[in-house]
């Protein structure tokens, strides 16, 4: 099974080189489609013209990449970091690849190298000539966090151009159901649709991946452990099942005052951020026109930002889109490790639990990641999301805003959030309870502002995102969920179902 | 803040529209204008001011009503009328941009025929250009529309004159005036009229109405537990669905400028009536099925209006307006898979009650924070004078213009009618599909449109499926409350 990995690499760019590069960028970007030809001419008409030479130079056969899920470059304008010293522009270049990790940096300049030199050598370091490799190699940096919507599935078993991808595997089933006679049984409908995968070189079930699954806790290993308990409480001296019994009510104790001295602590810094960030305001003055950025750090204010990151959506030919989103981390070593935590347990979650294409209920994420940049003092996103920015963060809101409020609280200008310090432990308890009998799925939150606060959350998140001048997709028109629902086509396809079970993989195709 | 769940609604400050969409007024007409002079135009408005229908308490429903009077203004018409610029900037961006962006028409699949450089009014002349983006701009020119309603068209047409006779000297001009046309039959409504308001495809139009907390009101939704919204989800001044208020013009207490008011979007989409039942009438003769029921699973109610999954037989009359139904859990007819009615059919794509994801309650909970409150009329001559789609589906193409005045009601533009349109219409990945926009209204990127109805043991596709609904106008306004268009008859400029 092909591991799906994330590669971010960073590199310094001088400030005489910014605008160069940008015009670069912007030229490698239009040649992915020829809707994104029309659209970045008239993104273009902001900048001054592209010279000649570059635009020879920025040509990427990107349809060529057979290891590449999405891939970006981002130019991260200078800025301010939340203590005022400056921050250098940076370029900031990701990959989602199928591993490992050297094959896929071996195609990516086999395939694009010419294009990748032209770039990076607007960087500090430039790359040496020859030894572009090892230049990206030691230039990556670690994520905190990395979410996958689809684990497992490589590009080629996605789409592919073979004809042995599970996308081309549905559509030549919907060819054969297309032309069943009616009425038709179920069996009937089955072998005919085997034949005709047969027909096309589907020969077993070993051709399709096996997704992973969620892992279960087995109702064996379960009774085991009900078994030990009970037996050590029965057959255990009385004076060590006390022990045992006392020893957990403190570690609980402890484990409450903890994260209750944690959240108080927490909550006081939010105040004095606060102070600091209104005198910022007061000292910088409002943005210059009604839809810039609030937040003085970011490095353009204005309502133009927001106007090339709207245009950049909703292009023609994909039903994705994608989000670079930057900003600073509250000062103070306490925002920093909570950060770190939490990051450190949403990868964990993402990773081990929500491996079925669900982020939380959101079935709509390919992949996204979270980097701590300069030094830890800006937190770094990066989102491949199904359909539009408004669904996406609607369902952010909606569905996993304890989740968002825990990471982005820590950064700067993010809605005024109060963590529930001394309740934690109880609201999360009530969080993981099966559906409650009474009461909405609002009263199982841990954070009631923060995120929720959905107009100024969303206006937030604005402020803060970043125009990526190259982004590429390559199965422009699948959602998570067809990705997911087709691999599961797949698996079914050799199977022998019986009953219901053979209903359920039939209302997949 | 304190905002609370159930407010004191202030009744006589909203205006009527927002309560009721006077099925008893069948005539009606809506008048686009633009402002000439601000100065006379401001005297017209304080004496319209005085006309204009307010919203009623309960038990103080009028029932002898013979006309209505209703005001919404564009960004550009508040401009123009010299509202400051503090308060034009408390409005949100989707109404201060307007509907005729790049990043709208993307959101809302203005393209090709329906792109702003094709509309008859909205747009800013531009050249018309069938494939690009973004060449068009919002109309700076169009700033109000009147809303008329009246009991019968000699009503209409004096209340047309008392208002509009002497506009030039008011400072105003009118730029196009949108007639209407009020639908229905073949069948009975169980009063023995004819059943209707219809659309021109054939079908019951404008059942599924929200239902908004404090104003009740005998046309509006049901107050039943999932039909039930915030009062801010439409109006201004109170909490919305996340205890919020709404973005726009009011202060923390809810007070000041937008309070009481609402956004109206506007767009009138052209129906191709011939089209449809072309379609319709081809795919089930190859498919050897009933063409009525296709267009039916396309619609996912019953030309007379009966929800399919209430009655996946046929038509009922007494379940012509139902509107109380969930699919997944439904009593008789649980629908979780759309074998009843189809996952991708217009009603259950644009309110998808308990089938947003699969867990039903939380479903329902998210597509109510979805909803608008619709009160669109249509427009043209019938194709068939009662509306019978036997015969709808045999006459020849008159290519006569005929379509629908889509009128909806929301307090977040985006959130509310551009998510539905975007994220539920358009979106042909809807419910797990892979190809399939709306049937009726939605827009697919590619040229391949498909329709599946799932049944077992597998579904059915119908492809190819053009589509049969295009812009011809349209734009953002806001529809104030009463005291809010006499503090702009006062204004000074």
């Amino acid at each position: 099974m092909p591991e799906q990995s994330a590669l971010t690499v960073l590199f310094p760019v001088r400030d005489e080189n910014v605008v160069p590069l940008r015009q670069l960028l912007n030229a490698v970007g239009q040649n992915i489609t020829k809707e994104r030809e029309v659209l970045m001419e008239k993104v273009h008409k902001l900048l001054p013209p592209a010279p000649a030479r570059a635009k020879e130079r920025c040509f990427i056969e990107f349809h060529k990449l057979t290891t590449v899920h999405f891939l970006r470059w981002v130019l991260l304008e200078a800025a301010t970091d939340a203590e005022g010293r400056r921050i250098g522009a940076t370029l900031a270049f990701a990959t989602d690849y199928d591993g490992p990790l050297h094959a896929h940096v071996d195609e990516l300049i086999g395939v694009a190298g010419a294009a990748l030199e032209a770039v990076f050598s607007f960087c500090d370091p430039a790359p040496a000539p020859g030894g572009l490799k090892s230049y990206l190699l030691d230039a990556q940096r670690p994520y905190e966090a990395f979410y996958r919507g689809h684990p497992g599935r490589s590009v080629q078993q996605i789409w592919g151009a073979s004809n042995q991808s599970e996308e081309e595997l549905r559509k030549v089933l919907g060819k054969e159901l297309d032309t069943l006679p009616h009425p038709v049984t179920a069996e009937d409908t089955v072998t005919r649709v085997r034949r005709s995968a047969g027909q096309s070189g589907w020969r077993s079930a070993s051709t399709a991946g096996e997704p992973q699954k969620k892992p279960q806790l087995n109702s064996k290993l379960l009774w085991v452990i009900a078994g030990a308990i009970l037996a050590f409480i029965l057959f255990a001296p009385m004076w060590l099942v006390g022990c045992v019994a006392a020893s957990t009510v403190v570690l609980i104790l402890l484990l409450v005052l903890v994260i209750g001295l944690w959240g108080t602590a927490l909550n006081r810094l939010d105040g004095s951020d606060r102070t600091r960030e209104r005198e910022l305001l007061n000292r910088q003055g409002p943005p210059p026109d009604v839809d810039g950025s609030k937040d003085p750090y970011v490095s353009d204010r204005s309502r133009k930002r927001l106007m090339i990151v709207t245009d950049l959506e909703n292009r023609r030919g994909l039903i994705q889109n994608q989000m670079t989103h930057v900003v600073n981390i509250k000062p103070g070593k306490l925002r920093l490790r909570t950060l770190r935590f939490i990051l450190w347990a949403v990868n964990l979650l993402g990773s081990r639990i929500f491996v079925e294409g669900k982020l939380g209920n959101i079935p709509t994420i390919h992949f996204a990641r979270w980097v701590l940049i300069d030094d830890d003092r800006r937190l770094l996103f990066f989102s491949n999301y199904d359909f539009s920015w408004e669904s996406y963060l609607g369902d952010f809101i909606d569905l996993a805003s304890d989740g968002l409020t825990g990471i982005w609280c820590n950064t700067t200008f993010f809605p005024q959030t109060r963590v529930p310090a001394w309740t934690v432990i109880p609201r999360a308890i009530r969080l993981l309870l099966p559906q409650s009998q009474t009461g909405s799925q609002s009263a199982k939150r841990l954070f009631e502002q923060g995120a929720r606060r959905e107009q100024e959350f969303k206006k937030w998140t604005r402020d803060h995102q970043v125009p990526t001048q190259v982004w590429y997709s390559a199965y422009p028109l699948l959602s998570v969920v067809n990705v997911n629902n087709n691999t599961e086509i797949a698996r079914g396809l050799f199977t022998t179902h019986t009953g219901a079970a053979l209903g359920t993989w039939l209302r997949k195709l | 803040m304190g905002l609370s769940a159930t407010p004191e609604v202030e009744f006589h400050d909203i205006q009527g529209l927002v309560q009721r969409g006077y099925k008893e007024l069948p005539a009606a007409e809506f008048v686009l204008l633009t402002v000439t002079d601000a100065l006379h135009a401001r005297t017209w408005l304080s004496k319209l001011a005085d006309r204009i229908e307010p919203a009623t308490a309960p038990g103080h429903d009028k029932r002898d009503r013979a006309s209505a009077l209703h005001l919404a203004l564009t960004y550009q018409g508040l401009q123009t009328l010299s509202v400051g610029k503090e308060t034009l900037d408390q409005f949100p961006l989707a109404f201060r941009e307007g509907m005729a962006t790049v990043h709208r028409e993307r959101l809302l699949g203005d393209r090709g025929a329906s792109n702003a450089a094709n509309w008859r009014w909205g747009s800013a002349p531009c050249q018309p250009n069938a494939d690009a983006e973004g060449l068009c701009e919002t109309d700076r020119k169009l700033h109000l529309m009147l809303l008329i309603y009246a009991k019968d068209a000699p009503t209409l047409s004096h209340i047309k004159k008392s208002v509009l006779d002497e506009l030039d000297t008011s400072g105003l001009h009118r730029i196009t005036a949108l007639d209407t046309v009020f639908l229905a039959g073949p069948e009975c409504d169980p009063t023995g009229n004819p059943n209707g308001p219809k659309e021109h495809f054939g079908f019951r139009d404008g059942i599924a109405q929200p239902h908004i907390a404090g104003m009740p009101s005998r046309e509006d939704g049901h107050a039943v537990p999932g039909n039930i919204i915030p009062t801010g989800e439409i109006l201004l001044g109170y909490a919305n669905t996340y205890g919020e208020l709404p973005e726009g013009p009011t202060d923390a207490n809810g007070q000041g400028f937008g309070r009481n008011g609402t956004f109206l979007v506007f767009r009138q989409l052209h129906q191709d009536v011939v089209g449809f039942w072309n379609y319709v009438a081809r795919q089930a003769t190859e498919k050897r099925c009933s063409a009525v029921e296709l267009a039916a699973k396309m619609v996912g109610r019953w030309p007379d209006g009966t929800p399919l999954v209430e009655s996946p037989e046929g038509p009922q009359a007494s379940l012509q307006t139902h509107d109380g139904f969930v699919y997944a859990g439904h009593p008789k007819h649980p629908d979780p898979h759309g074998f009843h009615c189809p996952v991708g059919s217009h009603i259950r794509r644009t309110n998808p009650r308990d089938v947003l994801n699969d867990d039903p309650r939380q479903s329902l909970e998210l597509s109510n924070q979805h909803r608008i409150v619709r009160r669109g009329r249509s427009y043209g001559t019938p194709l068939v004078e009662d509306m019978d789609p036997a015969k709808l589906m045999k006459i020849p193409d008159d290519q006569a213009e005929r379509g629908l005045h889509f009128i909806c009601l929301n307090a977040a533009i985006d959130r509310q009618f551009e998510f539905i349109q975007n994220l539920w219409a358009n979106n042909p990945k809807f419910g797990g599909l892979y190809d399939d926009p709306d049937p009726l209204i939605g827009v697919l990127d590619g040229e391949k449109a498909t329709f599946t109805v799932q049944k077992e043991p597998a579904r059915c596709t119908y492809s190819d499926m053009p589509r049969f609904v295009q812009m011809r106008g349209g734009a953002y306004f806001f529809l104030p409350g009463i005291a809010a268009i006499r503090k702009l008859a006062g204004l000074k400029g």
